[in-house]
């Protein structure tokens, strides 16, 4: 299978010479298409930053991550916005809709950006907030609608232009259970049904239970994967939370 | 796309634009209501050197617009920082940082010019006020005048575009450092220190306060010494220790107050200080440079307001001293120039040189009189520095009945003079020595006769009764016998207010040929009262005026600046607020705690500039003493400044601390 993401001995320091972060160190990973893959790791292992480089936000001190075969860390600034135009998607756990827009407009902004033809803009943004369940909401604004629907609106904008990879950072961060749930689902489902790649990051078994690989993170590099196979959510749950307990110290200080 | 985002934007987000647009509205009313009456044809027409406003008022906008460049700036600065999650989301998205760029560019252009058409309408409006204040120190009627004319309309919209151009390259190159990882993460950036040391910083502090007390001494010595050519220099070292110190002290006072506080756990503790003063110790560090400009506005504004009252003062004073009667001619005859071999037909041209006037004008009142001596030293022994104080160094005297007509024409309350006293008169230059004179009350011997004094006065002398004496003995006529006449003037109250051409009408006649050999012009000095209105109203005007634009101008520049910095901390320190409530501080103490933060944000940029203001207008004074009135002192004039600063300051601190409120409370 074609892989959508290849990262290769990825470096990211922080830092002055004297006092050095490695957040992310010497990492290497893949992930193939139609993947859902999630990142977990405790605070300060290097999750974010690892999001952040995949997602051009961030520059990276030294490695390369391929995105479908394409060398980001090669890509000029003035070309990357049309590199996340093109390629990826965003879900963050504060929403990052903007609040002047209503939730159509905000689902619509990534197709105008895109230079999508106008004509289809409108039915386009329609069918996904269908399938997303937030086709009521269409026409308020932000502030209106609550977490779950902001975070499925977001996913919407994410979703719409149909990008190489989708990258979520702590999604149900800011969500209560039910709107968790509810918002995991979707995003199982987009992974089954339109067969989106997604890398997520989270601290959240529960969240992370809903994934088809869970990679473990600590002191930036990775630590543990587990992939769920023919297992049933219950008990990749299980797994998860005992590699986690493995995870919270370290086993050589244990005898 | 990236416009059509624009227009969007300036709709739905005007409620946040509101402070940027009143800033841009407000200082552009301002520049163009003050070009609007430099160039009103009324105001020009109030005299010849009228003109002079325009080129007054055309180099003070020049400062003017740096400083507001600076301000709308510091808005832009303000509203980038409040969007940048916008602004990185829009990145994130995939919008290139060129399109993002244009569409803030738009926006701000889009709202500016918005701004400047409604300033417009406010400009003729403050303008039409400011042209009816001057029309009223002219004593002249005045009509609302809505018409523009093109020459201040082109300025300002010049100065609009410099400042605009100015401001929009300085975003766009904001915009083009900027990472999309500063824009998205720039809320949670803490602001960078400036000064990175704190070893020694108490000890600067204490050297920046010394610098401080040099400067203003360096100051007052300048002014001591004022007809001295180094006075320049001194003031110039002065100006720059000033400003240093000024910098100085709002870098370290922060550290200085919490190395203080520290040490005194009494007041560390005590209800929230330790959370105030913190908070102010950590903004000292970080704007200090913003702070230290404040500070240096808010002392160039007190310095400007309160020399614009005492300019309006001096020049007021200076009418009524120099030409208190609507005609005065002087140098008619004199007994004591023993070398004036022409007086005696000097006199004779004088009396149909007065005659001529009789013809000519219709008069209400008038008196002849003399300035008469015996060239004693009686009085003028205790006038010390005499010869910088008047043309004679002797005894000048007045009859009593003289002096009596002379203040009745100005409508003064005369004198009783009993046939054994004298009475003093002099300007405010001789007070301290009329202070000695009344106090050890010495008798004079006038012909024989011993005379003791009545009383000493300030009030109503004239400079012009006594052709530049600083002070006059006032006589009782009986004694006034066997005397020399120094000067014989004549005074005229005309039934109509003389004017500018009636000075030179009668300034050429008072010229008269004077044949001795080869050819030589006299003339009898005269004071037309109307000349020195319209002359010391003028320059009035245009001192005042510019001074006062300054002023006006960065009170507002400042108390914007202010209001947007505690504001933008309200933002930031709303999770602070939450906390203390979280902690269990009531809301009576969170309001308490918001004014104390929101005071001090105000008052520390304003207190080392108050002192300064206080101090320099003592040594401002010691030039312009003499020329003011005899009620104006520079107590009251830095009074009056502090107190219309404090008032506008106030409005300011109000409305900020309201904002600071709602924003905590949303």
């Amino acid at each position: 299978m074609q892989k959508t993401l290849e990262i290769k001995n990825l470096k990211k320091y922080y830092g002055t010479k004297s006092n050095i972060t490695k957040a992310v160190n010497d990492l290497s990973l893949e992930v193939e298409e139609g993947e859902f893959v999630a990142i977990m790791g405790a605070s300060g292992s290097g999750k974010t930053t690892l999001l952040n480089c995949i997602s051009t936000i961030d520059e990276v001190t030294s490695g390369h991550i391929f995105v479908d075969g394409k060398d980001i860390t090669e890509l000029r600034e003035k070309d990357l916005a049309g590199f996340r135009r093109e390629n990826l998607g965003f879900i963050f756990q504060d929403f990052n809709l903007l609040d002047t827009l209503t939730i159509a407009e905000n689902i619509s902004l990534a197709l105008i950006i895109n230079k999508e033809d106008v004509n289809k803009v409108d039915k386009k943004v329609v069918d996904i907030a269908e399938k997303l369940g937030i086709k009521d909401i269409l026409n308020k604004y932000p502030y209106e609608v609550s977490g779950g629907q902001k975070q499925r609106c977001a996913c919407a904008r994410a979703l719409i232009n149909t990008p190489k990879l989708i990258l979520a950072d702590e999604p149900t961060g800011a969500l209560d259970s039910k709107s968790s749930r509810m918002l995991l689902e979707t995003m199982d489902e987009m992974n089954e049904k339109f067969n989106a790649t997604i890398l997520m990051v989270t601290h959240d078994s529960f969240s992370a239970s809903f994934c088809k690989r869970v990679l473990f993170l600590k002191d930036g590099k990775i630590f543990n994967e587990i992939r769920r196979g023919e297992k049933s959510r219950k008990e990749f749950f299980n797994e998860i939370l005992d590699v986690l307990t493995l995870l919270g110290g370290d086993v050589a200080s244990v005898k | 796309m990236s416009s059509k985002l624009a227009f969007r934007n300036v709709k739905r987000s005007l409620k946040d634009y509101v402070i940027y647009i009143v800033t841009v509205v407000m200082a552009f009313s301002l520049i163009f209501a003050f070009n609007f009456v430099s160039f009103s044809s009324d105001i020009l027409e109030l005299s010849d050197m009228m003109t002079n406003l325009k080129y007054a008022i055309i180099f003070v906008s020049c400062i003017i617009v740096f400083v507001i460049a600076w301000l709308i700036n510091y808005t832009m600065k303000f509203m980038f920082s409040k969007r940048s999650k916008e602004f990185g989301t829009y990145m994130l998205l995939g919008i290139e940082k060129k399109d993002i760029n244009r569409m803030f560019l738009i926006e701000n252009m889009v709202l500016g010019f918005f701004s400047f058409f409604f300033s417009f309408f406010f400009g003729i409006v403050l303008g039409n006020i400011i042209s009816a204040i001057v029309m009223q120190l002219f004593e002249m009627p005045y009509q609302i005048n809505l018409s523009i004319t093109l020459a201040p309309v082109l300025l300002s919209t010049l100065y609009f575009i410099l400042i605009y151009l100015f401001t929009l390259f300085r975003s766009s190159r904001r915009m083009k450092k900027m990472k999309i990882h500063d824009l998205l993460y720039l809320e949670k950036k803490n602001e960078e220190k400036i000064w990175k040391r704190k070893k020694n910083r108490n000890i600067l502090f204490i050297i920046f306060v010394i610098l401080g007390i040099l400067g203003l001494y360096f100051c007052d010595y300048a002014f001591v010494i004022s007809n001295d050519p180094r006075m320049l220099s001194y003031l110039g070292i002065s100006i720059l220790l000033l400003i240093i110190s000024l910098y100085g002290i709002t870098f370290t006072l922060g550290d200085f107050i919490l190395a203080f506080i520290n040490k005194r756990k009494k007041i560390k503790y005590k209800n929230d200080n330790l959370f105030v003063v913190k908070n102010f110790e950590a903004k000292s560090r970080t704007i200090g440079f913003t702070l230290g400009t404040l500070s240096l506005l808010i002392t160039l504004t007190l310095v400007c307001m309160n020399m614009s009252f005492i300019m309006k003062d001096a020049f007021e004073n200076n009418i009524e001293q120099q030409a208190p009667y609507d005609i005065l001619v002087e140098g008619m005859y004199s007994d004591v120039e023993e070398s004036w071999t022409g007086k005696q037909d000097n006199r004779k041209k004088a009396w149909e040189y007065i005659d001529y006037i009789h013809e000519n004008y219709e008069i209400d009142d008038e008196l002849y009189y003399q300035i008469l001596t015996q060239h004693n030293h009686q009085v003028a022994k205790y006038i010390k520095d005499i010869g910088n104080n008047g043309l004679y160094d002797y005894d000048t005297y007045l009859k009593v009945s003289d002096y009596n007509k002379l203040l009745e024409m100005l409508g003064a309350e005369p004198i009783e003079l009993s046939d054994d006293e004298y009475f003093v008169t002099g300007d405010k230059t001789v007070q301290k020595y009329l202070d000695e004179i009344a106090q050890e009350k010495a008798d004079i011997i006038i012909n024989g006769k011993r005379l003791s004094l009545k009383s000493t006065t300030m009030e109503n002398f004239r400079l012009g009764w006594s052709t530049g004496n600083s002070f006059l003995i006032v006589v009782p006529d009986s004694i006034a016998k066997n005397m020399q006449v120094v000067t014989e003037l004549y005074v005229f109250d005309t039934k109509e207010e003389t004017t500018e051409k009636d000075n030179s009408k009668l300034e050429q006649l008072g010229y008269y040929e004077f044949k001795d050999g080869d050819a030589y012009f006299a003339y009898f000095p005269v004071t037309v009262r109307g000349y020195y209105e319209s002359s010391n109203r003028t320059a009035m005007t245009i001192f005042s005026f510019s001074l006062l634009y300054v002023s006006i101008i960065f009170i507002t520049v400042v108390g914007t600046i202010l209001s947007i910095q505690t504001l933008s901390d309200s933002t930031k320190n709303k999770y602070q607020y939450q906390l203390l409530k979280k902690l269990g501080v009531e809301d009576r103490g969170i309001y308490k705690t918001i004014r104390k933060q929101v005071t001090c944000n105000f008052l520390f940029p304003a207190i080392y500039p108050i002192i300064i203001s206080v101090v320099t207008s003592y040594s401002i004074n010691r030039l312009f003493y003499a020329v003011t009135s005899a009620s104006m002192n520079y107590f009251t004039s830095i009074i009056i400044t502090i107190l219309i600063f404090a008032i506008i300051y106030g409005i300011y601190y109000i409305a900020t601390y309201m904002t600071f409120k709602n924003n905590i409370e949303e």
